[in-house]
């Protein structure tokens, strides 16, 4: 138990530093833009499993949050000069607020159900977004986020961010604080609180866990970190379209939560690196080497054959090998005569 | 049985819980037909009947799973008919289900540690920022979980998924999910079904224990066996209707309680 401690705590210094230095080390903004979308993605994904993984409730509707949480920033926070910070934090509240309604209106059904609740009303969202042309420039997206400002304390410089790694810089802190909240629910009396009614919510009841609350609490949390994600890539991208609430989205979030390994963090983390990174790998030369509706033809396929022959995903995988490797360990040669 | 002097059936205090003309119907059957009970503080009360006569509902009614069309439930005095499960659960009602459940990807101590939490505390809040209050109630059940552990021999397996284990182990496992959080009320689905022998007599003596520490115990309970030797009182149901009441040598002569089981 104890070196597993050790191990993981290197692991994680590693990797902390490997993200601190990166930029250092790769200047092309390729590279850059692929690890900004990698930490994106992360803690996207991260949020959606404590929907779909934790409390087990498969929501298809987080997309919106993102979208509208993109949109609270290009409408409201920067044209009422919130600053980048105060942008994402109205963002994330505002968003965790219409999650309590969006919740307590579709955890009155269950299951298949919710699932197919919450997708109509990312369907009716989006439709809400593209015809309030007035407002959100419909398809024509809404242009002209500003830029943030970064001021720096004790002097009159504000910096203007605009380059690849000066927003990496302004990202890693904000995804590792999302992280750390994630990870801190996780492992929390609460967390176990949202597996036992992921199990079985019968049980949870009669041992004094209100189901609904949880899952509330679940579903508030995932639509703070999302609407806060939001907000980053209005900043980061300065325009906000209707499809940033696409269910493509929603369908890229499923297949790196469920080839990764639904409701363990290892396997959603793994999940999400993969399958932000791999479509650039699929790019040549700027041009997709292959259309994007070919590309989600692929996901849907990978997502069958996973759902079929791996449910626990790659962390099953990985937990597996783990367990064999302890058992070749155990010396065999005492009960060999 | 000398347990017997100190008799709670004589009780004068009030009843620990007072169930008043309760009916439950399910699509037109009637599962529960204006059924009467009061069950004394420390007693440990039975209740039997053929299959279907209502003992499940009887007690999904009690902790709040089903809401009866009609009558009232008290519990201390206190209305309890129409309250959530999670709540009855926290004012000091513990019981196992008859499809003996646990949460299979917990582990073995998580299981235990996540039925007394809710007992203990409910701020969410300093759970996530995991506070020096929560790491110390945290501490002080596992305390507690480590000696219930030890006494149903699962402490070794502690660490062991909840699924890995065999069904007698599980059905000790929810057992002592429910003594965790020290409830006053103990209300046990079918114990000893589908348990070997030995353990059928390691359940009886759990059992009597709890009784003779003063809790309120209510059991539903197919094996005779266990009911007439552990039971200080007994009640039948049938089709829905209280059909008896009594002593268990009263009962075991009962020619309507006869009847209802052998249909003579």
């Amino acid at each position: 138990m104890k070196q597993k401690k050790v191990f993981r705590i290197t692991l994680f210094i590693l990797l902390a530093a490997f993200l601190i230095i990166a930029p250092q080390v790769f200047k092309s903004g390729y590279i850059l833009n692929a690890l900004i979308d990698a930490t994106r993605w992360t803690v996207f994904a991260l949020a959606f499993d404590l929907i779909a993984g934790q409390v087990g409730q498969v929501s298809l509707g987080q997309s919106v949050f993102l979208g509208l949480g993109a949109y609270m920033t290009s409408l409201v926070g920067s044209r009422f000069g919130f600053g980048w910070f105060g942008s994402i934090l109205f963002a994330a509240v505002t968003m965790a607020v219409l999650s309590l309604f969006v919740g307590v209106a579709f955890f009155r059904i269950r299951h298949v159900t919710f699932a197919i609740g919450t997708l109509g009303f990312a369907i009716i969202a989006q439709m809400v977004v593209n015809s309030a042309v007035d407002i959100t420039g419909g398809s024509l997206c809404s242009l002209g986020v500003k830029r943030p400002l970064l001021s720096i304390p004790f002097t009159d410089i504000a910096l203007k961010i605009t380059k690849p790694f000066q927003y990496y810089y302004l990202l890693l802190p904000v995804a590792a604080l999302l992280f750390l909240l994630i990870w801190a629910v996780n492992r929390s009396r609460t967390g176990r609180a949202f597996i036992a009614v992921r199990e079985d919510e019968i049980r949870a009841a009669a041992i004094g866990i209100n189901p609904l609350r949880y899952k509330l609490i679940a579903f508030v949390l995932s639509g703070f970190v999302i609407g806060a994600l939001g907000s980053f890539q209005a900043q980061y991208l300065s325009v906000v379209c209707p499809s940033d609430m696409g269910l493509e989205i929603t369908n890229t979030l499923m297949i790196m939560v469920f080839v990764g390994g639904v409701g363990k963090m290892r396997g959603v983390i793994i999940g999400a690196v993969i399958f932000s990174v791999l479509p650039r790998f699929l790019e040549v030369g700027g041009e997709k080497a292959i259309a994007p509706q070919l590309q989600q033809m692929v996901y849907g396929l990978i997502l069958i054959l996973v759902t079929l022959y791996m449910p626990n995903g790659l962390d099953g995988v990985i937990s597996s090998l783990e367990k064999k490797g302890k058992k070749s360990k155990t010396p065999h040669s005492e009960t060999v005569l | 049985m000398n347990r017997v002097l100190n008799n709670p059936l004589e009780s004068k205090q009030n009843p620990v819980f007072k169930i008043e003309e309760i009916t439950k119907r399910f699509d037109g059957v009637i599962a529960l037909d204006q059924v009467n009970i009061e069950v004394k503080p420390g007693e440990l009360l039975s209740i039997i009947g053929p299959n279907g006569s209502g003992k499940t509902t009887l007690f999904n009614c009690i902790t709040g799973f089903l809401r009866p069309e009609e009558g009232r439930i008290y519990y201390q005095e206190k209305e309890i008919t129409r309250l959530p499960p999670d709540k009855i659960s926290l004012m000091g009602i513990g019981r196992t289900f008859q499809s003996v459940s646990i949460f299979p990807s917990l582990t073995v101590l998580d299981n235990v540690l996540v039925s007394v939490q809710q007992h203990q505390e409910e701020n969410n809040l300093k759970r996530i920022l995991h506070t020096k209050d929560i790491q110390l109630l945290e501490e002080k059940a596992k305390e507690m979980a480590f000696d219930l552990l030890e006494k149903v021999k699962l402490y070794e397996l502690r660490n062991e998924l909840a699924e890995n284990l065999v069904y007698g182990q599980r059905k000790l496992l929810e057992f002592i999910c429910v003594l965790i959080s020290d409830p006053k009320v103990i209300m046990l689905d079918e114990p000893a079904a589908g348990v070997n022998t030995s353990m059928v007599d390691e359940m009886k003596k759990f059992i009597l224990d709890l009784n003779a520490e003063g809790k309120t115990v209510l059991l539903v309970e197919h094996n005779m066996g266990v009911v007439m030797d552990i039971s200080q009182r007994i009640i039948v149901l049938d089709h829905g209707k209280k059909i008896a009441e009594g002593l268990p040598e009263e009962i075991r002569n009962n020619e309507q309680v006869q009847e209802a089981y052998f249909g003579t």
